[in-house]
């Protein structure tokens, strides 16, 4: 049968497909490889130019000459047409020999960036260095940083069409193995066309209705490198920059990497920071509205005269006040990502300060509004997760709408559900908000204070068995 | 997973503060001394005979849990009426209370000691910032010999001590960790305290006066001119504490029925239940202990 | 999406009726109340908030009369179209006319309305319609605090403590208020019946009670009458035991013009609080005093 018909009828005929025939003496030798992924340079130098030099010799013993001679990295003999199809489109060059023997070379094109520094993960102390969109790439930052032969990876190809390599790795010996075994066969069953970037897996690996995410996606390879040593699983998918963390716990998106170059008083100080920047971020607008529509007894007559003057032209309910700041809010927001950075500062300066100055003159809203509002949408961003930042959107509108029905009772409703939805949700298997509930003190010492240094002698025990650090 | 020991302690101490707080203007010092020294006997003694186990006990218990989650509902009920929304129809706020203990008690118990849990660490924080901020209005000319003098003696340590043996068995369900003496005596020493705390700061004649004490000494604070006007904090901080009270309360009563009828899937008996509590709730009386003390002067 | 549908059923339910906007709230911050021919005479300073941002705010003084203290508040409300809100308030004035049976619906009035704090200040003037009228925001709290703190010539009185006293059957001291607005010491309230005491004379009694913060004392000197002794006492503390009163002093001299030893001044400011002590107790004296400062200059 003739390879080369084949795949030009299965293609149909696709101008980037190179066919090439080259007649010897007494053999003929085919070659395809796709241009747009295969560097011409290297089949120029390292294929052409020996298969030309070449005669006399016998089918076998030339497939033979080629296999063992040629000076490429991966060579492969290939007997089937399904692997040949796979081969090519990996970037393999593929040599047909007499059209009988067929052999694969790797001439891969590299296509990506190299490595550049971290974009939303941002630190000011310990590395800057980032994935890029190349799998071996992060697999090299990874390895890099854990030079142990311990580091186990199990790859799998995910996505009908896309054909995405995704890699497990984890650290045998401190990694509960049922933790590896039963993410594994989560990615087996994955049935999808394609996966285009890691976060496409985190709908199909998370079981829980949290509207807080179960998995962290990172950029950052010593944050990957640290979830490893603790006992977690990395999950590497090719052509996205970012890896996924699993199991992640809720104190998790309360750590950056910072925390761990830097002296524990002041970790912790800046821990409670973004903890107190979380309750803000979820609660002020809905405290404002309960203090000023239900209990304006609790503030001092100062304060109260001050809210009454400001609030005498706004024509708004202090409720509607609010939900309407909230949702300009995001669509300065929203409008900021979308547009060029060129663009951004002129909608920054228009939006925040022009629109803001304008709207509170015109008695359109109140000043303090614009206070509470932007002290809770800034206290919101603290978070180095989108998808947590996002999360905290809708429980900010749902316990504002509960404190403009309810009041400060409406304010504990809202704690109640926010906590039962929290304490309800498990990350593989994991309690969501270990080590508060349920309690571990030991852990506890690097949850929101953190009280050891890096000398810390115990390993997480819901996360492994070898509980003892430095074994 | 299993339950901590001291997961069920915490929920204990919350669970013993809910009803210290509750029934705050029936008891004296005298009661509370008393009470906490039998009923600590008593749970002793079940701690050896182990008498959940029969079918009676938890029938009764059933049937206790249905009549304080009742009784309780309408005066928390109350409570936030008084402290926290006022002018607000009762109705809307025992049917919002209950909705949220039927949505949080069928979620299973891991769920809830994991929230009462949670809530117990800004429980114990606003605890602790109470005692800072009304520390420098005690006195110690207000606690007086008077203290043990108190009518109804009998009834009410008879009351107290059957309160703190049914909190005893509102853990059950949740675990049979055995408790020590010690983790008792702590809880009751801690209540004897502030007992003596919350009289010394506002001297027993207003005590007795004001309907919630507890509330009313943090009406007092006045700190450098701004920390003023803060008792909407510890209110929603008792009223935490009452939630989990009530919380227990039902998931005994659920826990129960599901093993008496040996039955999984309770939905239709659960929503009879809801509607059963509503309305008993709704009938129970509201009494006026401040008026009663006034007309008695 | 459940969750969503039973907001909104709650929001449609509920109506908020306890939604309230702040410009709809007509916030008292003083009360006057005198009785005139068996009717209560009302007058309520209401904070109104004009919008350009003036340093102070405007004040609205009402007055109006009717049967009961409930009643005379409705009508208020109805006159000026707003919610009556008294959680501000923080000065009562009254004046002769209101007697134990006033004071009774007074206090039972504060105390069922949840609303209210009660410590706010109470005061006592002979002319209630002008010291209203001519008082200034908190002016008049300003004034009783910093005379109570630094010279000890009158006694903040707090709703609490008219309260407290009122059902210990104790007297009540309330500052009395000259038409001028100025501070003339106290009126003490017992057995139905109001008497004054005079400014000089309130040392001696707040020694007797243990209020005194801090005062400034001088005495002429015996050699020399145009030459003064000055003191400041900074801090004192009495203990009321059964049969002695023991009164600590920490005392630092200002100006020490006669020239006297530390026994002289010492006896010479004893005598003087022991005689003036005597009205109050018939119990043993005993003083104990740290002077610090120059004895001669």
């Amino acid at each position: 049968m003739n390879y080369i018909e084949k795949i030009k009828k299965e293609s149909n005929s696709a101008d980037d497909y190179i066919y090439k025939e080259i007649k010897l003496k007494n053999n003929k030798i085919n070659t395809i490889n796709i241009e747009t992924i295969t560097s011409s340079e290297d089949i120029n130098n390292f294929i052409l130019k020996r298969i030309s030099i070449l005669d006399n010799l016998e089918t076998d013993s030339l497939t033979n000459y080629l296999f063992n001679y040629l000076p490429a990295t991966t060579t492969e003999e290939i007997t089937d047409y399904d692997k040949l199809k796979s081969k090519l489109l990996n970037g393999f060059t593929i040599i047909i020999i007499n059209d009988k023997n067929v052999l694969a070379i790797e001439t891969r094109r590299d296509l990506t960036r190299g490595v550049a520094e971290a974009s939303y993960e941002r630190s000011i102390l310990g590395p800057k260095d980032a994935f890029i969109e190349h799998y071996n790439t992060n697999l090299g930052l990874i390895r890099r940083r854990i030079k142990d032969i311990n580091l186990h990876i199990k790859t799998i190809e995910l996505g009908r069409s896309t054909k995405t390599k995704v890699g497990l790795l984890y650290l045998k010996g401190i990694v509960k193995e049922d933790l590896v075994n039963k993410t594994y066969k989560r990615l087996q069953k994955i049935n999808l066309d394609g996966i285009i970037d890691s976060n496409y897996l985190k709908k199909y690996l998370n079981d829980s209705k949290s509207l807080f995410p179960t998995i962290k996606g990172t950029e950052r390879p010593d944050l990957a490198s640290t979830a490893l040593l603790e006992g977690k699983v990395v999950l590497i998918v090719d052509n996205s920059p970012e890896v996924l963390i699993l199991p992640t716990f809720f104190i998790d998106f309360f750590h950056t990497s910072d925390d761990y170059y830097q002296k524990p008083i002041n970790v912790t100080f800046i821990r409670i920071i973004r903890l107190i920047s979380f309750i803000i971020a979820i609660f002020l607008p809905a405290f404002y509205v309960a203090i000023t529509t239900h209990n304006p007894d609790s503030m001092p007559i100062n304060l109260l005269l001050s809210f009454q003057s400001q609030r005498m032209s706004v024509p708004f309910p202090a409720f509607l006040e609010a939900i309407l700041m909230i949702i300009a809010f995001e669509i300065l927001r929203e409008s900021d990502i979308r547009i060029p950075s060129s663009m951004g500062t002129a909608i920054s300066i228009l939006g925040g300060l022009v629109l803001g100055d304008a709207a509170v003159n015109a008695g359109i809203v109140s000043p303090i509004m614009i206070i509470v509002v932007a002290i809770s949408a800034i206290s919101g961003l603290l978070i180095q997760s989108v998808e947590a930042i996002n999360s905290i959107r809708w429980y900010r509108f749902l316990v504002i709408i509960l404190s403009s029905i309810f009041g400060y009772y409406g304010i504990f409703l809202g704690i109640i559900l926010i906590l039962t939805n929290l304490a309800d949700t498990k990350s593989e298997g994991k309690d969501y908000l270990y080590p508060f509930a349920p309690i571990n003190f030991e852990e506890q010492k690097d949850g929101i204070l953190k009280l050891h240094n890096q000398g810390e002698k115990h390993r997480n025990p819901i996360l492994s068995d070898n509980k003892v650090r430095g074994k | 997973m299993k339950i901590k020991k001291i997961e069920i302690r915490i929920t204990y101490f919350i669970l013993n503060l809910a009803i210290f707080l509750l029934n705050f203007k029936n008891i004296s010092l005298l009661s509370i001394i008393i009470s906490n020294i039998l009923a600590i006997l008593f749970i002793l003694l079940f701690e050896k005979t182990n008498i959940y186990k029969y079918k009676l006990t938890k029938v009764i218990l059933t049937f206790l849990s249905l009549f304080f989650l009742t009784y309780y509902l309408n005066k928390v009920t109350i409570f936030i009426g008084d402290n926290i929304l006022r002018e607000y129809s009762i109705i809307m706020i025992s049917l919002t209370l209950l909705l949220a203990i039927f949505f949080l008690g069928n979620k299973g118990y891991h769920t809830i000691i994991k929230v009462i849990l949670l809530a117990s660490y800004f429980i114990l924080f606003f605890l602790i910032i109470g005692y800072l901020t009304t520390i420098p209005y005690f006195e110690f000319k207000n606690i007086t010999t008077k203290l043990f003098i108190t009518n109804n003696l009998f009834l009410n340590t008879l009351k107290y001590t059957l309160l703190i043996i049914y909190t005893y068995f509102l853990i059950y369900p949740l675990s049979n960790t055995k408790f020590k003496t010690k983790d008792l005596v702590i809880t009751n020493i801690y209540q004897l305290l502030t007992y003596l705390f919350i009289i010394g700061i506002l001297s027993l004649t207003l005590t007795n006066i004001y309907e919630y004490p507890y509330i009313t000494i943090f009406k007092k604070v006045n700190l450098i001119g701004f920390i003023e006007r803060i008792e909407i904090l510890p209110s929603l901080n008792y009223l935490f504490i009452f939630f989990f009270l009530l919380l227990l309360s039902f998931y005994q009563i659920k826990y129960n029925l599901n093993i008496l009828l040996k039955k999984k899937n309770l939905k239709y008996l659960l929503i009879l239940l809801f509607i059963l509590i509503f309305l008993l709730s709704l009938i129970t009386p509201r009494y006026y202990i401040l008026n009663h003390y006034l007309h008695s002067m | 999406m459940k969750k969503i549908l039973i907001l909104i059923l709650l929001f449609m339910l509920t109506g908020c009726s306890s939604y309230i906007e702040l410009n709809d709230l007509a916030i008292i911050n003083t009360l006057g109340l005198e009785k005139v021919n068996d009717n209560y005479k009302l007058y309520a300073s209401i904070v109104n908030i004009k919008e350009e941002e003036s340093l102070e705010p405007e004040i609205e003084t009402y007055e109006i009369e009717g049967n009961s203290l409930n009643q005379i508040v409705d009508n208020l409300s109805l006159t000026l179209n707003k919610k009556i809100y008294m959680s501000h308030l923080n000065l009562l004035i009254i004046n002769d006319t209101i007697k134990t049976q006033e004071l009774d619906e007074i206090i039972n009035f504060f105390i069922n309305n949840n609303e209210t704090r009660e410590d706010f200040l109470v005061i006592n003037t002979n002319n209630l319609e002008k010291v209203i009228k001519n008082s200034k925001f908190q002016q008049i709290n300003d004034l009783v605090e910093n005379s109570s703190r630094e010279t000890s010539k009158t006694i903040y009185t707090t709703m609490y403590d008219v309260i407290k006293n009122y059902y210990d059957k104790e007297s009540i001291y309330l500052p009395y208020i000259a038409s001028d607005i100025t501070l003339e010491g106290l009126k003490e309230f017992k057995n139905n019946t109001y008497k004054e005491i005079k400014s000089d004379d309130v040392i001696y009694l707040n020694y007797y009670l243990n209020n005194i913060d801090t005062y400034k004392y001088s005495i002429t000197c015996h050699n020399n009458q145009n030459k003064y002794l000055y003191l400041n006492i900074l801090t004192s503390n009495t203990s009321n035991f059964k049969n002695e009163l023991l009164i600590t002093n920490e005392i630092k001299i200002i100006s020490n013009d006669c020239n006297y030893n530390q026994d002289e001044i010492n006896n010479l400011f004893n005598n003087n609080l022991k005689s003036n002590l005597t009205k109050y107790t018939n119990k043993k004296i005993t003083i104990k005093n740290t002077i610090r400062g120059t004895y001669e200059n």
